[in-house]
């Protein structure tokens, strides 16, 4: 996993608790790195696991609760960091760039990075279906993003999650619709 | 954990945060370098291997630019060797033919003159290849100018169809011209080559069919208010080409098939020649055929308007309302007939036979001023249908035979039957007008213009013997000088002879000719030098016409020849009919001086 998903975790950690709470899930998820992450470098993606772990178990909060958080946050710093590929009109033409444009672009940049694929089709002109297929379950780190650029856009974007059943990774469909659809359906 | 110890491990990390990162950006400025390295040493590559490329390209093009030079001085050299050719076998071609005219003017048994007869056709045919051959390699090197002179287009219409009425009535084929309405009759463009691309076509229509008919039609279609398109299409009844022969037919040297060689010989340039003028004229030429269905040959071209041209004559008064009756078996002669007459104002009634004709007229209360009847009918012949007409019917008009010439012993019976005039097929326009004129007894009234300048009159050629003027001929080469001695003096004129442009001048000099006959290429002092020499003479001997004869078929030679100050010009080899009527323009004794030879 690129380790800019590392640094800003601990950043949006320091930010929304405190310095502090950031050295002690370094200290109780015992990582390898021993958390001196650089953004260009890349690590193990269980690193994540165990830190997201153990601010849950500080801050008494469910995993997936927090993933999502950390989702939306990325997505802003990502709009901050990468401003050129935001540079379209909608969040559904945003989402349906990653595949196409994005990763293509990351995969320039890092040849051996593993991402994601969001398989997208447009239902209409207000329905959008992602499949969000990867290797490891960060389905809600996804949902997170999803919802983050709808923000991003200024967009109320309804989404219907739906886990599919696959033998190796994690596989999910989102429904996405703008609020307008929902008012005509 | 206290205080100290978090900043102590927060520095720690950040840290090895950054010798982490620095590692990284200095592994990637390595593989950059790498990459930059391989990059450059491609680029190299590349850069050799186009260099090389561009070399042997470079051979290939130095090559290519010799093999070209090395095509156009051969093509260069090709036409010359065809003009000089043409010109080395002129010349003594002259010899030929001059002394053939000459030997069929003696006494000869039949089988003697059928023997000269196919020694002169055998050269007028060779003469025909030559000009192709000439003709071909002149528009090959783009040496042929299309001129742009008035002409009435009808008129070469109807001369060519005269041209080859002969030939068409000897196969017993109809041979007939349809010129639509709309059809300018004055246009200005190059007349030569349309009657050439014309000849060819025609020719070919009447050669290739056996039987039934060959039709010219013309039509035109306005391009601009200054331009005007012609259309042209020759349409026979011959056997016909398959889709093959059709492709290759415009082709040079290629006929519709091997067997056409041997069958009617020809250089198979004629059609090659044609597509290039059409061509150059601004038009095209195609052929529509199926084996067994006939062919349609057409062209066209692009003439201008002549806007002050004059108006087609007006419809002759005395023609005007006149009934007709016209009985052909040929549907396209008929229907010719109709729209000829019709444009006179006349009112016609065209029947296919004699029955159907008599039928109709021992009905009908009508009475015509006028009938015009095919000679050649399967059921009842021309002159039979008069003479019934005549006789059974009582029929008071006028009778006109329509006849495809070579019916003379039927003349005698047609004018005892009462035929007032004859009409010679193919139609034109002005005969047909004059023959209307003459039958209907109005000829007086007509314009007597029309009856004078009838240019398919042949020349009247004299045969006494009289000085009818006297000339100087400048010929080097011995054999032409005896054939045009010879036929000038049978004609009646008196002949001095010299060998070269100098010994001419000296001639010119010492006494006042009534022409001098002037050839071009000479050893000493050529024909034109001459010429000019002569035009510099002082008083009269300046103002002798000068007629220049060449064996150059050369277009420009005509223009050069008149620029150095001659006259007029005939080309080689001479043949009487052309010489005399060149004669007859210059000196004006010939034709009304008749005195006795000494």
């Amino acid at each position: 996993m690129k380790g800019v998903v590392f640094t800003e975790f601990l950043e949006m950690v320091e930010e929304t608790f405190s310095a502090d709470l950031v050295d002690d899930i370094i200290e109780d998820s015992g990582v390898e790195s021993g958390g001196a992450y650089t953004a260009v470098a890349t690590y193990d993606h269980a690193e994540l696991v165990a830190l997201v772990l153990a601010l849950s178990k500080r801050t008494e909060t469910p995993v997936p609760d927090l993933v999502r958080t950390f989702g939306r946050h990325l997505l802003g710093r990502f709009a901050v960091l990468f401003p050129d590929f935001f540079h379209v009109g909608s969040a559904f033409e945003f989402l349906q760039s990653i595949d196409t444009h994005i990763h293509v672009e990351v995969k320039k940049l890092y040849p051996d990075a593993e991402l994601p694929h969001f398989e997208c089709r447009q239902i209409g002109s207000k329905q959008l279906e992602m499949i969000y297929t990867s290797k490891r379950s960060f389905a809600d780190l996804a949902y997170g993003l999803i919802e983050g650029c709808g923000r991003h856009f200024g967009e109320d974007l309804l989404i219907h999650r739906e886990d599919l059943v696959v033998e190796d990774g994690s596989q999910v469909r989102f429904l996405l619709a703008t609020q307008s659809a929902v008012a005509h359906g | 954990m206290d205080e100290s110890q978090r900043y102590e491990r927060r520095l720690d990390r950040a840290r090895r945060a950054r010798k982490e990162a620095e590692q990284l950006l200095e592994e990637k400025s390595r593989e950059l370098f790498d990459v930059n390295q391989q990059l450059q040493e491609s680029h190299d590559d590349l850069e050799r291997r186009v260099e090389e490329r561009t070399r042997e390209l470079r051979a290939v093009n130095e090559q290519l630019e010799a093999a070209k030079d090395h095509a156009l001085a051969a093509v260069r050299a090709k036409s010359a060797f065809l003009a000089m050719m043409s010109h080395e076998i002129r010349t003594p071609m002259n010899g030929v033919i001059g002394m053939t005219s000459l030997l069929l003017e003696t006494p000869l048994t039949p089988e003697q003159r059928d023997f000269v007869e196919t020694v002169r056709a055998s050269g007028d045919a060779l003469l025909t290849i030559l000009d192709d051959i000439l003709d071909f390699s002149k528009i090959e090197a783009g040496k042929v100018a299309i001129e742009v002179v008035d002409f009435d287009l009808h008129t070469v219409v109807e001369e060519v169809l005269g041209l080859l009425a002969e030939k068409a009535e000897a196969k017993g084929i109809e041979l007939n011209a349809r010129i639509e309405a709309g059809v300018p009759e004055v246009v200005a463009g190059d007349p030569g080559r349309l009657r050439q691309i014309l000849l060819n076509l025609v020719g070919n229509a009447v050669k290739f069919t056996d039987v039934g008919e060959v039709v010219v039609g013309v039509a035109a279609t306005s391009r601009t208010a200054d331009e005007v398109e012609i259309q042209i299409e020759v349409v026979d009844t011959g056997p016909g080409l398959t889709t093959e022969a059709q492709s290759r037919l415009f082709q040079s040297f290629q006929q519709g098939d091997d067997s056409t060689t041997r069958r009617f010989g020809g250089t198979g340039l004629g059609l090659a020649i044609s597509k290039q003028l059409s061509e150059l004229m601004g038009g095209n030429i195609g052929v529509i055929s199926e084996k067994g269905a006939g062919s349609t040959f057409w062209f066209t071209a692009v003439l201008k308007r002549r806007h002050a041209a004059p108006k087609p004559a007006p419809p002759r008064q005395h023609l005007h309302g006149k009934r007709v009756l016209v009985v052909d078996d040929n549907e396209t002669n008929r229907d010719l007939l109709i729209h000829q007459l019709g444009r006179q104002g006349m009112h016609v009634d065209a029947f296919s036979g004699g029955p159907l004709a008599l039928g109709h007229v021992s009905r009908s209360s009508e009475s015509y001023d006028v009938a015009i009847l095919d000679y050649r009918m399967p059921e009842m012949d021309g002159i039979e249908l008069g003479r019934r007409l005549r006789v059974e019917l009582g029929f008071s008009g006028a009778l006109v035979l329509l006849t495809s010439g070579g019916h003379r012993r039927h003349a005698e019976r047609a004018k005892e039957i009462g035929f007032a005039e004859f009409l010679l097929k193919p139609v034109r326009r002005h005969q047909l007008v004059t023959c209307l004129e003459g039958a209907l007894g109005a000829a007086a009234a007509s314009n007597p213009e029309d009856k004078l300048s009838g240019s398919d009159r042949p020349i009247e050629i004299d045969t006494g013997k009289a000085v009818l003027g006297r000339l100087l001929l400048v010929e080097d080469n011995p054999v032409n000088q005896k054939v045009a001695i010879r036929l000038l003096e049978r004609k009646g004129f008196r002949v001095d002879a010299v060998d070269d442009g100098r010994a001419a001048l000296e001639s010119a000099r010492a006494r006042t000719y009534d022409a001098i006959l002037m050839d071009c290429q000479m050893p000493e002092m050529d024909g034109y030098d001459a010429t000019r020499a002569i035009r510099a003479l002082p008083k009269d001997a300046s103002r002798t016409p000068v007629i220049a004869m060449t064996a150059n078929a050369m277009e420009g030679d005509r223009r050069k020849c008149l620029d150095a100050g001659m006259d007029d010009y005939i080309a080689k080899p001479i043949r009487s009919q052309e010489l005399f009527a060149v004669l007859h323009r210059w000196v004006p004794s010939s034709k009304s001086r008749r005195v006795a030879t000494p």
